[in-house]
């Protein structure tokens, strides 16, 4: 019975879920590196599943204008003066060009977690 | 099941050598991207996987991970006072793993073959990979608390500090206490799983108590010298909250239990309990012990936080709470971060690139102290010179000003966002 079971299993394994063209799938930049950190509070690319505001599609400039004045405090708030103040200038950029170019706005599959 | 590592290992051997493979409909290939195998599949591990897949399609990654579904820590203590249901709190993996093309195999691992580069699981199939993942979590180090050695006595006293059943089991005991009773918790020195956890914990019991049982009390009994997080927030909150009704004594170590009469000593006394809540001391998760990747006599694994590769063993990366990452706390949050930068360095090894050296944590950490009021600490961490620490990012780091209902709404959306980034 194990031994039918580990068969099983190896013969499973044998066949690769590799595949190049996934869906979902996105190049690794620097920018999309930075802004996967933000996607943990924003959803995954910036599509928030709720309660925490989207990122995607937003002008750059508005994005960065908002980092800009979290971690200089003139911009009141709970959590992001201390997240924007962890970047550089340039890293702060390189999130906001890659939520600004995130245009497509899809449904988040878990969005009825709650 | 308490097999020897080389019984084990031989099992599997013996399995691939008997010319059984040849059996399988598909040839044994490699896939061309490379074979990612991912150990356990928590807040670190699941999002390895699912941001592994999506900046390296062509790596082959499979998930071992014995439970059908993930149910979270992070606001498991909202079961306790009634501000959350644990099925609010579960999510099946199934779909995640076909959604995201990610093999997902349901059982436990009993051992690795660094050398040989293979996972053994309980079966007695083996896995070979290219890397490894071990995301294994914390286990508990109950032969450090003298009375609770054997898993009778544990059975009378729960940790609740894996989300599930054992979360139930306390909230039940709760339940059945008398008003008038006493709950007594007692808190591991630090380091430990969730920093801030005891003392929300504490606050959720407190407030449970208030509403249902108002003569009853919560004993804290903290082998830590003062509380470990958030710290002048707890205070002002169970003054103003709960005044008379928590009990904190600090430097206060367990030293024994006797888990039939629930009843505990410390240094400086004995007390017994209604409902006993010991949070044991913790270590990473044994699986990576018997990998190689502790140095002899520590609880936690040293990793270099460039790519998580284990100072010790080739080919074998580690992420969350099993890592030695202070200043980092042991968070779901940091875990998730981990999961990414991993990820990364992993799609950066098999696409042949150099590895980056710039990866970025951030922290964001809340903490309830009563169904409708939290507050949070936030941080960013960036790695250290030579890439063997982090450190915080100057002027990053800080906790609210005060408690607030839009603080307690804001972690129920953080708790859908992680989630959905995990296993979305």
């Amino acid at each position: 019975m194990k031994f039918i079971t580990s068969l099983a299993l190896i013969c499973a394994l044998a066949s690769s879920n590799a595949r190049a063209d996934a869906p979902g799938s996105e190049p690794l930049t620097p920018g999309s590196r930075l802004a996967a950190g933000c996607a943990a509070c924003h959803g995954t690319r910036g599509i928030s599943a709720g309660g925490i505001p989207s990122l995607a599609g937003l002008e750059r400039e508005a994005i960065l204008q908002a980092l800009e004045s979290f971690a200089s405090g003139t911009r009141p708030a709970t959590v992001m003066h201390h997240h924007a103040r962890g970047y550089s200038t340039a890293e702060r950029t390189a999130i906001a060009e890659y939520f600004a170019s995130q245009k497509v706005l899809l449904k988040p599959p878990l969005e009825a977690l709650q | 099941m308490n097999l020897e590592r080389r019984d084990i290992l031989k099992a599997g051997s013996a399995l691939a050598l008997s010319g059984l493979i040849s059996a399988c409909a598909t040839p044994l290939r490699r896939p061309a991207g490379g074979r990612v195998v991912v150990v356990g599949a928590g807040w670190g591990g699941a999002t390895a996987a699912r941001y592994l897949r999506r900046w390296a399609p062509e790596v082959d990654v499979t998930v071992v991970e014995p439970a059908a579904a993930f149910v979270s820590c992070p606001q498991s203590n909202l079961v306790l006072s009634g501000g959350r249901s644990l099925a609010s709190l579960t999510h099946p993996y199934a779909r995640w793993a076909t959604g995201h093309g990610i093999r997902l195999i349901q059982e436990r691992v009993l051992d690795v073959d660094p050398e040989r580069r293979r996972v053994v699981l309980a079966s007695g199939a083996w896995l070979g990979y290219d890397r490894l993942v071990l995301s294994p979590g914390v286990d508990f180090d109950y032969a450090a608390v003298p009375g609770l050695e054997d898993e009778a006595a544990q059975a009378l006293v729960p940790h609740a500090w894996k989300a599930g059943p054992q979360t139930a089991a306390l909230r039940a005991r709760l339940e059945k206490m008398p008003d008038g009773g006493v709950f007594v918790m007692t808190i591991p020195a630090a380091p430990f799983r969730c920093p801030p956890g005891p003392y929300e914990r504490a606050s959720l019991v407190a407030a449970y108590l208030a509403q249902h049982k108002p003569r009853a009390k919560v004993i804290v009994l903290d082998a830590n010298p003062d509380i470990v997080s958030k710290k002048g927030l707890f205070r002002t909150a169970w003054r103003e909250l709960y005044p008379n009704l928590i009990d904190y004594r600090p430097s206060n170590a367990l030293l024994h239990v006797d888990a039939n009469r629930l009843s505990v000593r410390t240094e400086f006394e004995d007390l017994r309990a209604d409902v006993l809540n010991v949070i044991p001391p913790q270590r990473a998760g044994d699986i990576a012990r018997r990998a190689g990747a502790l140095r002899e006599g520590e609880p936690w694994v040293r990793v270099n936080f460039l790519d998580y590769r284990s100072e010790r063993v080739d080919d074998i990366h580690v992420i969350g709470d099993a890592t030695q990452a202070t200043p980092a706390p042991k968070s779901g949050h940091v875990a998730n971060q981990q999961g990414k930068v991993v990820a990364a360095a992993l799609a950066d090894h098999f696409a042949g690139r150099d590895i980056y050296r710039e990866p970025v944590l951030s922290n964001t950490c809340y903490s309830f102290v009563s169904n409708d009021e939290a507050f949070n600490v936030a941080a960013v961490y960036r790695v250290t010179e030579s890439g063997t620490g982090l450190r915080l990012a100057d002027g990053s780091s800080g906790v609210s000003r005060v408690r607030s209902a839009e603080e307690a709404a804001l972690a129920r959306a953080w708790a859908t966002n992680i989630w959905s980034d995990m296993l979305g």
